[in-house]
C-alpha cells in the first residue's frame, strides 16, 4: 500500500499536462511522447486504439471521451507500473478467448482503473500477474444471455485449462467482467457488471478487497477458484444464472453481502467447495434455488445470515465437518436445511446461542430470547433429490409439513436432521 | 301436466338454490372466512405485493376453504333431504335438477373467491397473478362444492355425511402426499416416475399447490429439469389445473346425478 500511495504522490507532483480540446488532439502520439508521470487530459471524443500504456501515464477522459479498439487486441493494455485509466468509455475489444481479450488488460502493478463505461468487450478489465489495483466504480456491460449451466461441481471439480488462461473456451464467446488471475492486493470497489459471462473471476488471486459492488444478470456473479484471505463487502449479486461459487479456497470474508434471486435449476445463493476458514457473516441469502451450499468444507463459520425463501436454505454435505452455524435467520425458505449425510460433526450453536427457525416451537418459560427445548430440523427429502428429483414436487405440501411437525415435536427415528440444541426464539438483528 | 324443457328445470332449479343458500349458515361461514382470509393476506406475509399474497392464499384455500367448500356443497345435497319424496313425484329429470343445483353452488363458490384476493389488490394495486390466483381458488373452492354435493347426494344421513366430508378432505389434503412420500423410496417408483407423479396430478389440491408453487409464484426448484411428465406440468401448470378441475367438476356432477337418481329411503 506505501507503494501505491507514493506512486500517487508522485503522479501528483508530476508535471501537469493540460491538454486543450479539439481535432487535432492525438492521443495515441500523446502517450508515445509523455513522460513518466504525465496526466493526460482527454477530451471528449472518439480515440481509436489500441492504447499501451507502457511508462507510468494517468488518462483521464473528460465527459464523452471514448477509446475505441480495433477489435482485434485489448482497447488499454496496461504494462508499467502506477498508470491510471479513468472516465472513459471504452469499446470494441477483440473476442479471442484465447488471447484473453479485455476493454482494459493490465499486466503491470499499481493501476487505477476508476469510473469508466466498458462496453463490446470480450472481458471488461482483466489483470494478469500484476498485483495491487484500484478498480473502482466502473460499470462494465455485456450482452450475454445464458440459456444452459454448466454445474460448477462437475465442471470445475479440479483447476482446468481455463483457468490457467491460456484457452479458448467455446461454450460461448463473452469474457468476464472483472476477470483476475495470478495476482494479489487489489481493491475492486462500487463496479457495476452485467451481462458478461461472470461478473467476477477470481483465480489464484491472493488478499483482495472487493466492496460495494452489483452483479446482475451474468451467469456466475462470483466465480471464485484457488484464491486465499480475500474479503467481500456490501456486495449484492442478484439475478445471476447460477449465483456465485467459491471454490478450493481459504480465509474468505464474506461479509454484508446480498446474494438473492439467483433461481435457475443448478443456481447458488453461495456454493462453498473445498473452501476452509470461510467467515460468512451477517449476508442476506434470499430467493436462490440453493442458499448456501457447502461440500468439503471445513472450519468455516456462518453466522448471523439471513437465509430466507430459497427452495432449499443451506445444503451440507456429508464431508462437511466442524463448521459453526449459528444465530442465523432460516424462514421462509421450502426446506430450511438439506443434508448429504451425517451431520454430527457441524456446530449449530454456541455460547449458548443457536439459529432462529421460523416453524419452531418458541416455548422460553425464562424470558431468555432462546427456545427451553431443542430444534430438530429435518431433512425429509433428503438423497431422493438426487436419484428422484421428482420428489421436490411434494414442498410445502399439506403432507409433507405434517410429518415435519411431528418430527420437529417428537424427533422421529429414520429421517436425517440437525439438532440446535438453543433456538433463538426471534431473528437476530 | 306438460313436461318442463330441461332448460327451465335448470334455470328453476338455480333460483331456489339461491334462495336456499340464503338461509345456509355454512353458506355465511364460507364468505365470512373468504373475508377473513383476505384481509389477512394484507398483514400475514412477511414479503410485500403480489407474491406474498398469493403464498398465504395459497395456504388459505389448503387448509380451510377447501374444507369450507366441500361443506358448503354437503349441506346445500341435504337441504332438500326432506323434500326429496316430493321432488321425484315431478316429471323433472335428476339430471336437470342435479345440474341447476351444480351451476347454482359454482356461481356462488367461483365468484365469491374474489373475496381472497380483493383486500391485497385494493392496497397493493391490481396484479395479473393475483387475478390467476382468484380464479384458480375459486375453481378448487367450486370442485370442493360440487364434491359436497355428489357426497351428500350418496350419503344421506347428516352425521355420517359429514364425517365423510372430513375424510375425503383428509385424503385429499394430506392422504396422496403421505402415500407418495412413503414410496418414493421404492426401485419401481424410481423406474416409473410416471406412476408416482400421476396421482399428485390428478389430486385437485397438489395441483392447485404446484400451479401456485412453481407456476405463478416461480418458486425456485431444483427438480425443473426432472424431464418427462414432472417438466411438461411445470411448464403447463395452469393448463393443466384447468382441465383437472374442470374433470372434477364433471366427475362430481356425474356422481352427484347418480347418487339423485336413488330412491330417497336407499
Amino acid at each position: 500500500m506505501n507503494r501505491r500511495t507514493a506512486l500517487l504522490a508522485a503522479g501528483l507532483l508530476a508535471t501537469r499536462a493540460l491538454l486543450p480540446a479539439g481535432s487535432a488532439f492525438d492521443l495515441r502520439q500523446r502517450i508515445e511522447t509523455a513522460a513518466p508521470g504525465t496526466i493526460i487530459q482527454v477530451p471528449a471524443g472518439t480515440y481509436n486504439g489500441p492504447f499501451v500504456l507502457d511508462k507510468p501515464v494517468r488518462l483521464r477522459g473528460e465527459p464523452g471521451a471514448i477509446l475505441r479498439g480495433d477489435g482485434r487486441t485489448h482497447v488499454v493494455d496496461v504494462r508499467a507500473p502506477g498508470c491510471e485509466v479513468s472516465g472513459f468509455t471504452v469499446r470494441r475489444s477483440g473476442i479471442d478467448l484465447g488471447k484473453d481479450n479485455a476493454g482494459i488488460h493490465i499486466a503491470a502493478p499499481d493501476a487505477f482503473i476508476l469510473s469508466n463505461r466498458i462496453e463490446q468487450c470480450l472481458h471488461g478489465i482483466y489483470v494478469r500477474k500484476a498485483n495491487n489495483c484500484v478498480i473502482r466504480g466502473n460499470v462494465i456491460v455485456g450482452t450475454t444471455e445464458f440459456v444452459d449451466i454448466p454445474n460448477p461441481l462437475t465442471v470445475h471439480s479440479k483447476p482446468g485449462r481455463e483457468d490457467l488462461c491460456t484457452v479458448r473456451v467455446s461454450q460461448n464467446q463473452e469474457g468476464n467482467g472483472i476477470h483476475l488471475w495470478n495476482s494479489s492486493g487489489h481493491i475492486i470497489e462500487r463496479n457495476r457488471i452485467e451481462g458478461t459471462r461472470d461478473g467476477m473471476y477470481f483465480s489464484f488471486t491472493d488478499h483482495t478487497l472487493v466492496r460495494g459492488n452489483v452483479v446482475e444478470h451474468v451467469r456466475y456473479g462470483l466465480h471464485y477458484m484457488y484464491s486465499d484471505d480475500n474479503t467481500f463487502e456490501d456486495n449484492r449479486f442478484s439475478d445471476n444464472a447460477a449465483g456465485s461459487a467459491l471454490m478450493f479456497s481459504t480465509g474468505i470474508v464474506l461479509r454484508r453481502n446480498v446474494f438473492v434471486a439467483n433461481r435457475s435449476h443448478r443456481a447458488y445463493g453461495i456454493l462453498l467447495q473445498s473452501d476452509s476458514d470461510t467467515t460468512i457473516v451477517e449476508n442476506q441469502v434470499e430467493g436462490n434455488t440453493l442458499g448456501i451450499y457447502m461440500e468439503y468444507g471445513n472450519g468455516n463459520r456462518l453466522v448471523g445470515n439471513r437465509i430466507v425463501n430459497n427452495y432449499v436454505g443451506l445444503r451440507l454435505s456429508e464431508s462437511s465437518t466442524d463448521n459453526a452455524i449459528l444465530k442465523n435467520a432460516f424462514a421462509g425458505n421450502l426446506h430450511p436445511v438439506e443434508l448429504g449425510g451425517r451431520s454430527e460433526d457441524n456446530r449449530w450453536s454456541s455460547g449458548g446461542r443457536g439459529n432462529f427457525w421460523e416453524d419452531e416451537v418458541r416455548v422460553d418459560l425464562n424470558r431468555d430470547g432462546i427456545a427451553d427445548i431443542p430444534h430438530h430440523e429435518p431433512d425429509l427429502f433428503g438423497a431422493l433429490r438426487r436419484v428422484f428429483p421428482q420428489i421436490g414436487l411434494l414442498s410445502a405440501s399439506p403432507g409433507e409439513r405434517l410429518v415435519r411437525f411431528l418430527h420437529q415435536r417428537l424427533d422421529l427415528p429414520g429421517i436425517p436432521s440437525v439438532t440446535d440444541p438453543a433456538p433463538l426464539t426471534r431473528p437476530p438483528p | 301436466m306438460s313436461i318442463p324443457a330441461a332448460s327451465t328445470v335448470v334455470a328453476a332449479t338455480l333460483q331456489r338454490e339461491w334462495l336456499s343458500q340464503r338461509l345456509n349458515r355454512f353458506f355465511y361461514w364460507h364468505v365470512g372466512l373468504l373475508v377473513i382470509c383476505g384481509l389477512s393476506t394484507l398483514i400475514a406475509p412477511p414479503e410485500a405485493a403480489a407474491r406474498g399474497a398469493a403464498w398465504w392464499i395459497l395456504q388459505v384455500v389448503l387448509f380451510a376453504i377447501s374444507m369450507s367448500s366441500l361443506l358448503l356443497g354437503l349441506s346445500s345435497s341435504h337441504a332438500e333431504l326432506d323434500e326429496m319424496s316430493l321432488l321425484q313425484t315431478h316429471p323433472v329429470s335428476n339430471r336437470s335438477w342435479t345440474t341447476g343445483k351444480a351451476l347454482g353452488l359454482l356461481l356462488i363458490t367461483f365468484p365469491t373467491a374474489l373475496l381472497l384476493v380483493l383486500p391485497a389488490a385494493l392496497s397493493q394495486g391490481p396484479a395479473w397473478l393475483l387475478v390467476g390466483v382468484a380464479a384458480a381458488a375459486g375453481g378448487v373452492s367450486g370442485v370442493f362444492s360440487l364434491l359436497g354435493l355428489a357426497l351428500g347426494a350418496w350419503i344421506r344421513d347428516p352425521v355420517r355425511g359429514l364425517i365423510s366430508a372430513v375424510a375425503l378432505w383428509l385424503g385429499l389434503l394430506v392422504g396422496t402426499d403421505l402415500l407418495l412420500l412413503l414410496t418414493a423410496g421404492s426401485e419401481f417408483v424410481q423406474s416409473h416416475p410416471r406412476v408416482w407423479v400421476l396421482p399428485l396430478m390428478l389430486n385437485p389440491l397438489d395441483a392447485f399447490r404446484i400451479t401456485v408453487l412453481f407456476t405463478v409464484e416461480h418458486a425456485a426448484f431444483t427438480g425443473l429439469q426432472a424431464g418427462g411428465l414432472t417438466e411438461w406440468w411445470l411448464h403447463h401448470g395452469g393448463v393443466w389445473l384447468t382441465s383437472c378441475l374442470a374433470a372434477w367438476a364433471i366427475l362430481a356432477w356425474l356422481i352427484a346425478t347418480a347418487g339423485t337418481a336413488r330412491r330417497p329411503d336407499a
